[in-house]
């Protein structure tokens, strides 16, 4: 049954050009199964969107019939702090600030934080506060993701809110 | 959440001119690398280069002292004092640890070599020696040994991380240690029947991380074949996270 729930989440994906999805699966709990994506799109998701992603989810676990037995749907955003999960996500976000832990220690620390300056295809080159560029393998990533400031967005909506009073 | 199994194997064995193993094809598929220190294997260039690859690609250090024995390979046991062997172990660690920091990167465990593995397995002096050489120099590293055995015991003992290992390409006795190289079938050289071991290990509690040996000559296609039968398996391969 995963399998074909597995290939009602791919059928889902496919009806939508403009989203990513980061990751989805297939889980069970407490004897039901819980389809659930967390998607990204350049702009940002709001609900509606993710509201539009379940609903097709829905209708094409619908189609398995009673057999299905019950299921849930989650779709969530990939949210402000989005995890980095392959060299094409660094190289997207290049500049921004990530925040990546690692499994092993390198140039003696597990946590970096700063901009990313480069990815390739083995490594990639964030400007660590404290330990300055420091290259970092995939393979020894443990997990690492986006550093959300609201103050960056505050910044970009003030001078706007400026405008509209003026006028 | 799928379960998290370490690939390691034993490199850096080369000294001077004379060649040992594969190394780098090796390393762009294990997720951890037990690098010889000059005890049994391993010049100072060696190390250094092998340290260097080894970080570059994210692939987890590991010491791996051996006694002294050159012409040996470290596969002789030999008797000497656990004092001895204590400052011997905490020598080679230094060793390797200085390269990792030079190279960028950092020790991550100690795992014994050849004859000084085995004998550290049931001799519980001699494992406590290494344990306490371990621990005196850095208590976070993680501890490589048998399952259950005196090793990983006095691991345990000293307060230290230990991770049992199990061996995809070598025959194990009843007893659940490993056939001695000098009986036959001791060595798998067919890499269908290591990838099965090696799934099979993986799913025993007791099996943190899973040696395939580099001294092979089809070592790197045998790796291959053995992590390739891990992730099928719905395996992620990493190394044991540190404290």
């Amino acid at each position: 049954m995963i399998e074909r729930f597995e290939s009602v989440l791919a059928g889902a994906r496919a009806e939508f050009a403009d989203i990513e999805v980061l990751v989805s699966g297939v889980r069970r709990e407490r004897g039901s199964y819980v389809l659930w994506m967390r998607i990204d799109r350049p702009g940002g998701v709001d609900t509606a969107l993710c509201e539009r992603v379940a609903r097709a989810i829905d209708r094409r676990a619908e189609a398995l019939g009673d057999a299905a037995g019950p299921y849930t749907i989650e779709v969530a955003s990939a949210g402000v702090d989005r995890p980095l999960l392959e060299p094409a996500h660094y190289r997207r976000f290049a500049g921004r600030e990530a925040r990546i832990i690692t499994r092993l220690r390198i140039a003696n620390r597990v946590e970096f934080s700063g901009a990313i300056e480069d990815a390739d295809d083995a490594r990639v080159r964030i400007a660590d506060r404290y330990a300055g560029s420091v290259d970092i393998p995939y393979a020894a990533i443990k997990r690492a993701n986006l550093v959300y400031h609201a103050d960056d967005d505050l910044k970009r909506a003030r001078p706007a809110r400026a405008k509209e009073r003026k006028r | 959440m799928a379960k998290t199994i370490d690939l390691n194997c034993d490199i850096g064995e080369s000294y001077g001119a004379w060649r040992m193993g594969d190394d780098a094809a090796l390393l762009d598929i294990v997720s951890s690398a037990n690098i010889a220190c000059g005890f049994h294997a391993g010049d100072p260039a060696t190390i250094d280069a092998t340290v260097a690859a080894a970080v570059t690609r994210g692939v987890a250090i590991g010491a791996h002292p051996s006694y002294p024995d050159l012409a040996g390979f470290g596969r002789r046991s030999m008797d000497i004092s656990a004092r001895d062997i204590e400052s011997a172990v905490l020598y080679q660690i230094a060793a390797l640890a200085g390269f990792a920091t030079a190279n960028g990167g950092a020790l991550h465990h100690v795992k014994p070599h050849g004859a000084l593995y085995n004998d550290a397995g049931k001799n519980a002096p001699l494992a406590a020696a290494i344990a306490r050489a371990v621990r005196r120099f850095d208590a976070r590293l993680i501890l490589v040994g048998l399952p259950e055995s005196a090793l990983i015991e006095a691991g345990k003992a000293e307060g230290l991380t230990t991770a049992g290992e199990g061996f995809c390409d070598r025959a194990y006795e009843p007893d659940g240690s490993l056939r001695a190289r000098t009986q036959r079938g001791a060595v798998f050289d067919d890499p269908k029947q290591a990838a099965a071991q090696a799934v099979m290990l993986a799913h025993s509690d007791r099996v943190r991380t899973i040696c395939i040996h580099g001294d092979t000559s089809n070592a790197p296609e045998m790796a291959q074949t053995v992590r390739n039968a891990l992730l099928d398996a719905g395996y992620s391969i990493a190394p044991p996270e540190l404290l």
